[in-house]
């Protein structure tokens, strides 16, 4: 299930307007997103329309991006997890006075505003390449060395993952046995692995600090950026949406506009 | 001829380490040579490139004594960022050398680190994508690419920083016959166009012997023979030097004493001029 | 015999790297398996050992479904090489890494001590026995990554790249190696993509591209066909290349499908004193 659940939020190279946004568009979108599903927490105050009208929104967005298919993977994926907010919650209010209608009204509420808030952020990562991530973060006065770290790590995840798989496989073939025995020859076993991966990955880093030095890292005060994100006409026009949205849902819950509504 | 490279009597041993990795090496190299070093596995050749950019002994401590000279810098005391921007060094594996997620980040990542304008930054990136016929590379990332394309885009990174001087250390130990004789015959080609210097150590001799104006052969951190390649491998071949894979067809002219005592044919088409020359 | 009986893999992300694959290996044969990057020879590999069970059809080792048993009982008969030996070693010295899989087969801790140092006197790594693996140099690395497998006596031994990261002299043992091991009737399959090996110790090659196999003979047949070989993105050897030549400069009754030294030795000998060159005072 978590594997399916990293696999849906895995960013897709896609050629859409979405995608095309300014990064900090999207991250304020998913940002509305979250905090609109935070603030509208009463039973009969909109928490239900409030949390189906976010995740249809959201859908109506990435269907816009060609990656709808992908929030619905995530959905699947957290099913479980959804189930079991349900079930707690039922659990939870039982035994109180409550009538059977109220009570699955409420329990059916806080599964899916949880659904809400798990699945607010999958416009930005699903949209958003670690590339514009990594500048995202320079915009945001982050320091370079940290934007370089997170981008070198998202570049390397692939290549020590199929290190690793080639390690386990080639204890494997030396008669290992990762899927049976007793659990503590089971651990002994996958202790192992990580004895050669480390030393490879030291062994990697340091060719990489070799590479690094080559490349002039660190040479100038002031480095320069080749690719920077600038806002455009769209993402102004995109941005002012977003945020007008979130003030009227805010101004909408202050004022009490949706008490009474499930 | 002016001098590129001027070492001289360059001996260096890791700390801790009990061998000589370089001992007592001397040679110079010209403008626009194309050189050749060969040696076995653990012959000096790996750190005698670190020691040309200056890494050895400045990221490593050991024990190092002698000159070098680089384009009239000592690189045991010039930043390795000055240094880069003159000669470039281009390592084996292509994995540790490209670290951005696209291959365009990659190309533009030194030049980024320099603070250059983003014109400036345009120009030679366009130059050097060009120079490696990688330009539909340019949004891919890095981790999808082949091996031999991998090479390229980490040959175009180094390249953007327009070195007079690019090193290439076993540039084709990944890749198949084809990619690999490709590849080193563009290397000659881009060293006859933009008129730089180029080093590269290579196993495979008969792919690359052909362009080579030199060849140096290591040996347990030596200089064991400099020269032009046909001479050198002639040498090797009279002294039964067996660490080196010696291209099968000198061998063959060896055997059939078409070596002249002095020089032996690289190439299929050196070989039969004198087969069919009978000797010159 | 391992059998691969129509094999058609593809891997999750749905790039199909085996299309259709029938093969066989028998004991007392060396094969290659040559073709570029990609081709589909180390995905073949992992088939062999049951790593990986194929999407369509079967591979059978003497027999045996690779899909009805397990990857440990399969590598018994059959030992896997990595290309990579830093991926082989998890044991601090030379002898531990050895005895670490015999023990692994079941076999009582002072017996695999004492039948990994004879691999390792065989292989001539005895003097390393106390170093750690990651310490030797590429060479020696390929050399054990072998004992390690040799050690508990595998019919077929599957060897990923064997001659990356050797120089001559690795070579020149690694080939001497394998020879005696197809002489003790064992099975070796390789990849590789190096023909100046391939040509000095096959008896069979195999080209492979983009999953198929698209030849399958004799090296002599195979490995000089330059057309042929250039589909696989591979050059053709330099003794066959040379001869391919001289044939199309006139020297019809040259056989240019020779690919050992001393063949083409023997054939250019007599070509030269036919043609009255004796090449008397050279040195």
């Amino acid at each position: 299930m978590s594997l399916s659940l990293l696999q849906a939020l895995k960013y897709r190279s896609l050629d859409t307007p979405i995608h095309r946004l300014d990064p900090r568009v999207k991250l304020l979108a998913s940002f509305s997103f979250l905090v609109t599903a935070l603030v509208f927490g009463d039973y009969w105050g909109g928490m239900l329309t409030v949390a189906t009208t976010i995740i249809l929104t959201q859908l109506t967005i990435l269907e816009l991006a060609k990656s709808a298919r992908y929030l619905l993977t995530t959905i699947k994926g957290a099913t479980p997890l959804v189930a079991l907010v349900f079930i707690l919650s039922l659990l939870g209010i039982l035994d109180s006075p409550l009538q059977t209608l109220e009570i699955l009204y409420r329990a059916s509420a806080s599964s899916v505003r949880f659904l809400a808030f798990l699945t607010s952020f999958n416009l930005f990562f699903l949209t958003t390449s670690p590339d514009e991530f990594g500048q995202l973060l320079l915009k945001l006065k982050i320091p370079y060395v940290y934007t370089f770290t997170f981008v070198a790590a998202v570049r390397l995840a692939p290549v020590i993952a199929d290190e690793a798989q080639e390690i386990i496989d080639a204890q494997r073939s030396r008669g290992v046995e990762f899927e049976r025995g007793n659990p503590v020859k089971r651990v002994r076993a996958l202790v192992g692995i990580f004895i050669p991966l480390l030393i490879n990955s030291l062994r990697r880093a340091y060719e990489m600090a070799e590479a690094l030095e080559v490349k002039c890292f660190g040479a100038s005060e002031r480095r320069t950026s080749y690719r920077e994100i600038r806002a455009s006409k769209r993402d102004v026009l995109a941005s002012i949406i977003t945020i007008s949205s979130l003030a009227l849902a805010l101004l909408a819950r202050g004022l009490g506009l949706f008490s009474g509504l499930p | 001829m002016n001098s590129a490279i001027e070492v001289s009597n360059l001996s260096f041993r890791y700390a801790g380490a009990e061998l000589w990795a370089l001992q007592d090496v001397s040679f110079s190299i010209g403008e626009g040579e194309f050189v050749v070093f060969a040696g076995a596995t653990g012959c000096g050749k790996s750190t005698l490139f670190k020691c040309l950019v200056g890494l050895i002994p400045q990221m490593y401590s050991g024990e190092y004594s002698g000159r070098v000279l680089v384009k009239g810098l000592d690189p045991s005391k010039t930043p390795v960022s000055k240094m880069a921007q003159r000669v470039g060094l281009v390592f084996q594996n292509p994995d540790s050398q490209l670290f951005a997620l696209t291959v365009e980040n990659d190309v533009t990542f030194a030049l980024e680190n320099l603070g250059l304008e983003k014109s400036e930054i345009e120009r030679r990136v366009s130059k050097a994508f060009k120079i490696m016929g990688i330009d539909d590379l340019r949004n891919r990332s890095p981790f999808e690419l082949s091996g031999g394309q991998k090479q390229r885009v980490a040959i175009a990174s180094i390249l953007a920083l327009e070195p007079e001087i690019l090193i290439l250390d076993e540039p084709t130990s990944s890749l198949d016959g084809l990619t690999a004789k490709k590849l080193l015959e563009e290397l000659a080609e881009i060293r006859r166009r933009e008129r730089i210097t180029v080093l590269v150590s290579e196993h495979r001799l008969d792919l690359v012997v052909r362009d080579a104006t030199r060849l140096i052969v290591m040996d347990e951190g030596r200089i064991l023979a400099d020269g032009e390649p046909r001479e050198v491998v002639c040498k090797m071949l009279k002294e039964h030097y067996e660490k080196l894979e010696l291209p099968k067809l000198s061998r063959l002219a060896w055997a059939l004493k078409l070596c002249d005592g002095w020089s032996a044919p690289l190439t299929r088409e050196e070989f039969i001029a004198r087969l069919l020359g009978g000797r010159r | 015999m391992i059998e691969l009986d129509s094999v058609w893999f593809s891997y999750p992300t749905g790039t199909a790297a085996l299309r259709g694959v029938s093969l066989f290996f028998r004991c007392g044969e060396i094969v290659a398996l040559m073709g570029e990057n990609g081709a589909g020879k180390t995905t073949l590999l992992k088939h062999l050992n049951g790593l990986l069970k194929p999407t369509k059809g079967r591979v059978t080792v003497d027999g045996i479904d690779t899909r009805t048993t397990t990857v440990a009982t399969l590598s018994k008969k059959v030992g896997l090489v990595f290309q990579n030996p830093d991926n082989m070693f998890l044991r601090t010295s030379v002898l531990e890494e050895v005895s670490y899989a015999l023990e692994q087969f079941g076999a009582e801790r002072e017996e695999a001590r004492r039948r990994a140092g004879e691999v390792l006197k065989a292989f001539e790594l005895w003097h390393y026995r106390d170093s750690s693996p990651f310490t030797l140099s590429g060479g020696e690395k390929k050399k054990l990554a072998i004992s390690i497998v040799m050690a508990w006596m595998p019919k077929y031994i599957a060897i990923d790249e064997p001659t990356s990261g050797l120089d001559g002299w690795g070579k020149r043992v690694l080939a001497e190696l394998l020879l005696n091991l197809k002489n003790s009737e064992r099975g070796i399959i390789l990849s590789s993509h190096d023909v100046e090996f391939v040509s000095d110790v096959a008896t069979r090659v195999v080209l492979l591209r983009k999953g198929e196999v698209i030849s399958d003979g004799a090296p002599e047949d195979v490995l000089t066909e330059p057309e042929l070989l250039s589909e696989a993105s591979l050059l053709t050897p330099q003794i066959p290349s040379l001869l391919y030549e001289l044939r199309s400069r006139g020297l019809r009754m040259l056989n240019h499908k020779l690919l050992k030294l001393e063949e083409a030795v023997e054939t250019l000998s007599k070509l030269l004193s036919w043609a009255g060159h004796t090449g008397e005072d050279d040195s």
